[in-house]
């Protein structure tokens, strides 16, 4: 490998993925010696950070497993008419958990393709969702959560369902046991990264 | 003998009336005194940790985890006779926020660039009923301690408290040993998989908090204000108009309401189940025309949601529960009259 490549994986590793990296991603981890180069750096990171995981799981392997079973990589970027700076599109800021690298490239390459919803793409982002990354999660809950997908991004800016969660936590504060202060979830930037 | 021999000192006088009769029994009861405050009932710090949190200020940074992304928080928690007040700013990302008090919830969203304002709920809170909620909810969960652990610099029980079917979340509950204030929670489904966490990094027990602490940080001038404050109406329950035919077991209908929002016409019905310990919402609201509705599953960190439409009503079910849980008392709600 060379010096050129691995100065490529140092900047991925370092900086955000946007949705250009994806063919970058692809092309390098065809590499068998740059994927464990990748899988090192991260590991390195993640360690300085204090964020490893449990379970150290090959990284390198279910980024290029997501990335070969998504059709389309490369869509051009949908604005969202709510986007207030490209600045909230940085979804990697908020991913301090170790090793969730996997699942920022899924999360940016759904992100890549928020066209209207096409059959082959909810198939696609449902199939991407059974080679779960790190997360603690069983593929089960992992499809559970993946599949509304485009529902959420939509639903997430539903001023009914935000309502619904307040009108929830308000009487799940009297309410048995809680497991947290009332609203965390939706002071949680929960919708800045699905937009 | 034997005991007397293992558990008393050698040195002790070898008269057997009086080890017998005297020291062996004050040894005994001091041992259980010392292995009460060791080892508190789980059922009873739980209802201690509900009632601390009525009864103290503090000030904390947290964390929060879920589904491969955290965020930090920070908590302002006063309490006073008005109640409880409280205010949550997230320190990553988008600088949302918010503030509730006796009368109303402001949520602040300054990614959306809107506020919204939600009534607080009315009910006051009542430990009397805690120990039955709980001991309702034992049926259904295994409760247990499971030793001891430290958050945010302070020693704390850890508390487990396992689902006995697929249809409720478990949890487990780190409580601090002074105060017995939450320090720490973790959801975890029946397999016993990290949902989400909930975890102070710093927190300090404060004398009073100034009420600039309270105040948010942005004005939200310029920002669209959503204001669905107005009163609950009065509702018997009698006047509850829809119902779930299915629950999990041991969830019984545990609050009903009705609200008018400036949204809708109808008000939207809210029904409240619980088994004790994990609470389900079901909202029932009727749409007018064609709108643009999504339905199906949905989730919002641990709470999962399910909307499914009836003839021009939205149903939606909210709880922490399992999202099977959720769809299957969705699709079983229906008119009751």
């Amino acid at each position: 490998m060379n010096e050129q490549k691995r100065e490529q994986l140092s900047a991925l590793v370092d900086d955000e993925l946007s949705h250009e990296t994806s063919s970058a991603i692809n092309t390098l981890l065809e590499d068998n010696e740059a994927k464990e180069t990748w899988t090192r750096y991260h590991l390195i990171g993640d360690s300085m950070r204090g964020h490893l995981p449990e379970r150290i799981e090959d990284i390198a392997d279910n980024v290029s497993q997501a990335i070969a079973l998504q059709p389309i990589i490369l869509a051009p970027q949908k604005e969202s008419p709510n986007r207030k700076s490209p600045g909230l599109m940085k979804p990697v800021m908020g991913f301090a958990i170790a090793a969730s690298v996997a699942a920022v490239a899924i999360f940016n390459v759904q992100q890549a393709n928020q066209s209207p919803v096409r059959g082959q793409q909810v198939i696609a982002q449902s199939s991407i969702a059974t080679t779960p990354p790190s997360l603690a999660l069983t593929p089960q809950f992992a499809i559970q959560q993946k599949e509304p997908t485009q529902a959420q991004q939509y639903r997430s800016l539903d001023p009914r369902l935000s309502r619904y969660m307040v009108n929830y936590n308000e009487y799940r504060v009297n309410a048995g046991v809680r497991s947290m202060p009332p609203h965390v979830r939706l002071v949680a930037n929960e919708t800045g990264t699905k937009k | 003998m034997g005991l007397d021999k293992i558990l008393l000192p050698r040195f002790l006088p070898p008269d057997p009336l009086f080890q017998g009769f005297l020291f062996l029994p004050l040894m005994l009861l001091s041992a259980a005194l010392f292995a009460a405050d060791r080892m508190p009932p789980a059922q009873q710090l739980i209802n201690q940790m509900s009632q601390a949190n009525h009864e103290l200020n503090y000030e904390g940074i947290f964390i929060y985890r879920r589904h491969g992304k955290m965020d930090t928080m920070r908590i302002i928690h006063k309490v006073d006779e008005d109640g409880v007040q409280e205010r949550i700013v997230s320190l990553t990302g988008f600088a949302r926020e918010v503030i509730r008090n006796k009368n109303s919830v402001i949520c602040i969203l300054p990614d959306s660039e809107s506020v919204m304002v939600e009534k607080s709920n009315p009910g006051q809170f009542k430990i009397s009923q805690l120990p039955e909620q709980i001991g309702k909810a034992s049926e259904y969960y295994n409760f247990s301690i499971a030793g001891q652990d430290r958050v945010a610099n302070r020693p704390a029980w850890i508390v487990n408290i396992v689902p006995k079917d697929k249809y409720r979340y478990g949890y487990q509950l780190w409580i601090d040993l002074e105060t017995k204030l939450l320090l720490k929670s973790e959801l975890k489904n029946k397999e016993g998989e990290l949902i989400e966490q909930f975890s102070f990094a710093k927190l300090q027990i404060m004398e009073d908090i100034p009420d600039e602490w309270l105040k948010p940080e942005i004005s939200g001038v310029g920002y669209t204000w959503y204001d669905n404050s107005s009163d609950e109406l009065p509702v018997d329950k009698g006047d509850v108009s829809w119902k779930a035919t299915w629950m999990p077991d041991g969830f019984a209908m545990s609050d009903w309401g009705k609200q008018a929002v400036d949204e809708s016409q109808m008000p939207v019905e809210h029904l409240m189940y619980s088994d004790g310990l994990a609470l389900v919402s079901v909202f029932v609201e009727k749409l007018d025309g064609p709108v643009n509705i999504v339905t199906g599953p949905s989730s919002m960190g641990g709470v999962n949601t399910f909307s499914t439409m009836t003839d021009s009503y939205l149903i939606t079910a909210v709880g922490e529960v399992p999202q099977d849980t959720v769809k299957l008392i969705a699709k079983s709600v229906v008119s009751s009259k």
